[in-house]
């Protein structure tokens, strides 16, 4: 008869072994907190260090010496950096030797019962009762069978039947399950991290292209794909508020002029092909063309240019003025409730910001509105917020722009004091020389006298009106090739049904020995589990069962 | 153990009528949320003002009655009477009740008042709702199995702190139902988020039963035999299994949680993990508790090391849920609060 006890049936010695020492180290509990706990610490750095950004920003947050430093030892990189990965390593080193040392013990522990063990000596819970049951092994059996037990074996012992029952035969199972799914996870992302990549491509409407940009740190490496992709359409809906509410692309894979595979990919919902994955992750402007007329109110008269080029596109005019296409808006939507707290939302549709610097003007930021070519709109540099204004007509508006051109033009020449009459006067002047009737001063004047006080106010040198424009949009492609995460999902699989095990399984034995004569049960239990308290109430449970069994047919 | 311990226990067959008493309670979520909803349905249009929803007010009495329940649990700790501590409970039923109701409400609201409707667990201020709701309802279950009232005193303060959090969004701005950003649109995402607060909400429990423990320890050091703590705080035992048991529910599911999360975010980004704060801090909350599972696993620690490591492996929570999202930033900006 096999000898049972609590302790290892393979009971660890002191060894020579280097091996083995190395083994029991490296699982041993001290040295699996410390690592554990180093894993945390050392994650928590790198969200609290920004990472992957460009030098400049370091050395100005930092200063150049803290950069330097941190730079060598890879802070700015860490989760690839050097030291992490030997942290990790040695936490994946020490969960599998956590596996070696206890698996055979364990292993050990969820075969069936070989045979009948005998009373134990020490136990965690034994007690005598009267019961109906003492004269009935088998019905005791089935009694057990219905608390959960399992596994039963019966003898005679000295004269009297005994029985032993076990249940929960592999509640052990867990701790492979639970740590074999954390080696298994680790190991699944070093396949991914070495022989995967993820990076990204932007692709214009009706362009085809195999290259993948991937990050290298802050910078980027080139990747060609083995077929093109072809973005055949791209399309985006809008909530009433104006922000993206869904986007998606027409992608189609093609070798040559053949086509392989085609779909609809949208956040959320990737395009999958041989170990590939294309995600919907971003758009933006591919160049669209935009139309525009300028006003240059520096010169005299106020002379109109119509400029026709694409966003992003930079115009300069050789003496230092430049033009900068910035970004076109399809939709924008303001709040046009006049009411404090309520919101009444509207489109007024179509912008365009341009950024001009010159040396005589510094830096602005016009946005112009397409159906509302009077608001004037600009921010200077360093203002978080726009000014708005109203100059009253339209800069496209070829009549009202010159005759205020040469309004300003007459005013600029009065002498001494400026008054109504002056005013009146230089306007008259102004509509003279461009040949208009007197009959419509009633019509102009006011809107140029506001207009002019518009102007001197903000002083800007130029004005906008956006006449149209052609969008070109790209999709955002984030491509991805993850070899590892087949086995990271069945891990986690495994890790969240070992998990489980391991805390609501429990190995019970019980033993009964059946005294006829005097109608008892004596009944002794070992029990293992972290939770003592529901084993208290097993025990209780069992006692009172055992005592006055419920009718199993009610 | 001996045989004085094994006194005959009913907790086996009462079990099934807790059961069914949450049952009824879960019927009766419904059914009122039922009843709001027919209620309300005609007065929403496109727009409606956050104040003006049904599901704001009812949120507001329902924080009232958890403050009341809150109250009434700290004076059963002087006034034991059953009576008193089967207020609190009825109190704090009720207002979980009244949330649950609340966000049930607020999902339908979501489809009249946006254009596109959304499950009420997708910002800031409706999980923390959800999280105030789940911490209660957690917390109400534990006691129904243990008939023990006091130890609401310790978790509803938890409670109230996030009622303070949610009313300060409130007066931020950042409350009212939002449009979701596409990335946003998942199944994965109501699944991570649902299973991230049952863990959060255990983590709660298992920090109200490690100061429980902390105060009766201390008590118990200092040679008292009565008195309020000595007679109304659980034994030492039973703080502990509270605490054992509330992280081991909550180990699992937050476990879950984050596996669902990684599922989302290799459909929505194209990768499981990528370092962002948010996910490199569920990292770090994992790894508490885990060191607290080993140790008292395989080291057998209990008692005050325990407790504090139950505390402060809240903290790391609490960290991950909200510290993340107002000091870091990263790819979970739905919680960006502004
Ligand atoms: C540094 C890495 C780790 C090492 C070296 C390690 C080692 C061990 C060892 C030696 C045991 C004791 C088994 C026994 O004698 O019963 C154990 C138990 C356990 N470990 Fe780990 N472990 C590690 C990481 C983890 C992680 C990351 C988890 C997360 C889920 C985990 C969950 C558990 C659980 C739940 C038990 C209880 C097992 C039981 O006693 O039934 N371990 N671990």
């Amino acid at each position: 008869m096999a000898i049972d006890t609590q302790k290892p049936s393979h009971p660890e010695g002191a060894s020579n072994n280097v091996l083995v020492r190395l083994v029991r180290l490296l699982s041993s509990m001290p040295v699996a907190v410390s690592l554990l706990c180093l894993v945390a610490l050392a994650s928590m750095i790198g969200t609290i260090l920004v990472q992957n950004r460009e030098e400049d920003f370091y050395i100005a947050n930092l200063g150049p010496t803290w950069y330097k430093i941190l730079n060598a030892l890879d802070f700015f990189d860490m989760y690839g950096s050097w030291w992490f990965i030997t942290i990790m390593g040695l936490l994946v080193l020490s969960v599998s030797s956590a596996l070696l040392r206890h698996g055979p013990r364990f292993w050990h522990m969820s075969r069936p019962m070989q045979a009948m063990r005998p009373w134990p000596k020490k136990s965690d819970g034994s007690f005598t009762i009267n019961s109906p049951l003492a004269s009935d092994p088998e019905a005791t059996e089935t009694l057990l069978r219905r608390l959960g037990f399992s596994e039963f074996r019966h003898r005679e012992d000295h004269g009297k039947p005994l029985l032993l029952a076990r249940q929960g035969r592999f509640s052990k199972f867990g701790f492979f399950l639970v740590h074999g799914g954390v080696v298994l996870i680790c190991i699944g992302g070093l396949i991914t991290s070495q022989l995967g990549f993820r990076g990204v491509m932007n692709l214009p409407e009706h362009d085809s292209d195999n290259r993948v940009y991937v990050a290298d740190g802050n910078k980027y490496r080139t990747l060609q794909l083995p077929f093109q992709v072809r973005n055949d359409d791209f399309d985006i809906s809008f909530y009433k508020t104006g922000m993206p509410s869904e986007y998606s692309s027409q992608l189609t894979l093609h070798q040559d002029s053949k086509d392989i595979v085609s779909k609809r990919i949208t956040v959320n919902d990737p395009l999958r092909y041989q170990g590939i994955t294309f995600y919907q992750a971003s758009f933006g402007d591919a160049g669209s063309g935009v139309e525009f007329t300028i006003r240059d109110l520096s010169e005299k008269g106020f002379p109109e240019q119509k400029v026709k080029t694409e966003v992003n596109k930079v115009l300069e005019d050789g003496m230092g003025l430049k033009l900068t296409i910035k970004e076109l808006r399809q939709h924008n939507v303001m709040n046009m409730s006049q009411e404090e707290g309520k919101t009444k939302l509207s489109d007024v549709g179509p912008s365009l910001d341009i950024h001009l610097s010159s040396p005589s003007s510094g830096n602005l930021t016009y946005r112009v509105y397409m159906s509302y070519p009077h608001m004037l709109a600009f921010g200077r540099t360093g203002a978080s917020e726009m000014t708005y204004d109203d100059l009253g007509f339209s800069p496209a508006d070829t009549l009202r722009m010159e005759l205020l051109g040469a309004y300003l033009d007459e005013v600029s020449k009065i002498e001494g004091e400026r008054g109504p009459d002056q005013n009146r006067a230089a306007f008259a002047a102004a509509m003279k020389s461009l040949d208009l009737p007197i009959s419509r001063a009633a019509e102009l004047g006011p809107s140029i006298a506001i207009a002019e006080q518009v102007l001197r106010k903000h002083k800007l040198p130029m004005l906008f009106s956006f006449t149209g424009f052609d969008p070109k949009m790209y999709t955002g492609l984030q491509v991805a090739r993850d070899p590892g995460s087949p086995l990271v999902w069945s891990a986690c699989a495994l890790l969240v049904i070992g998990l489980y095990m391991m805390i609501y399984m429990h190995e019970k034995r019980v033993w009964i020995r059946f005294n006829k004569e005097q109608q008892q049960l004596e009944v002794c239990a070992l029990l293992s589990g972290k939770d003592k308290h529901p084993l208290n109430s097993t025990l209780a449970h069992l006692q009172q069962e055992l005592s006055a069994p419920t009718n199993t047919t009610s | 153990m001996n045989d004085t311990t094994l006194t005959t226990n009913n907790r086996y067959h009462a079990s099934s009528g807790i059961w069914s008493y949450w049952l009824g309670m879960l019927v009766l979520t419904l059914g009122l949320a039922g009843l709001a909803i027919t209620g309300e349905a005609d007065k929403l249009s496109m727009g409606t003002p956050f104040i003006e929803l049904l599901s704001y007010k009812l949120t507001g009495y329902a924080n009232v009655l958890l403050a009341a329940a809150t109250v009434v649990y700290i004076a059963h700790l002087w006034f034991t009477k059953p009576a008193v501590g089967k207020w609190a409970s009825g109190l704090a039923t009720a207002g979980a009740v009244g949330l649950l109701v609340a966000l049930l409400t607020r999902w339908f609201e979501s489809h009249q008042i946006l254009e596109e409707g959304h499950v009420p667990i997708s910002n800031l201020y409706e999980v923390s709702i959800f999280f105030t709701a789940l911490t209660t309802v957690i917390y109400l279950v534990l006691e129904s199995f243990s008939r023990n009232r006091h130890p609401g005193a310790f978790v509803m303060p938890i409670v109230i702190m996030a009622i303070v959090f949610e009313l300060w969004l409130v007066s931020k701005g950042n409350a009212g139902p939002q449009n979701l950003v596409p990335a946003l649109k998942s199944y994965w995402m109501h699944a991570h988020v649902l299973a991230n607060f049952i863990g959060y909400g255990a983590f709660a429990v298992a920090c109200g039963g490690g100061v429980m423990y902390l105060v009766r320890h201390r008590a118990e050091a200092q040679g008292r035999t009565d008195g309020m703590v000595m007679r109304v705080l659980p034994s030492l035992t039973e703080a502990d299994t509270l605490m054992y048991r509330a992280i081991a529910i909550g180990f699992i599911t937050f476990t879950i949680a984050t596996i669902l999360g990684a599922a989302w975010a290799y459909d929505a980004w194209g990768g499981y993990w990528s370092w962002d704060p948010k996910e490199t801090w569920s990292l770090i909350v994992w790894i508490t508790y885990a060191i607290y599972l080993h140790l008292r696993f395989v080291k057998g620690w209990a008692g005050t090391r325990m407790a504090w490591w139950a505390i402060l492996g809240f903290g790391v929570t609490l960290f991950c849920f909200i510290g993340v999202n107002m000091f870091l930033s990263g790819l979970h900006s739905y919680g960006q609060v502004s």
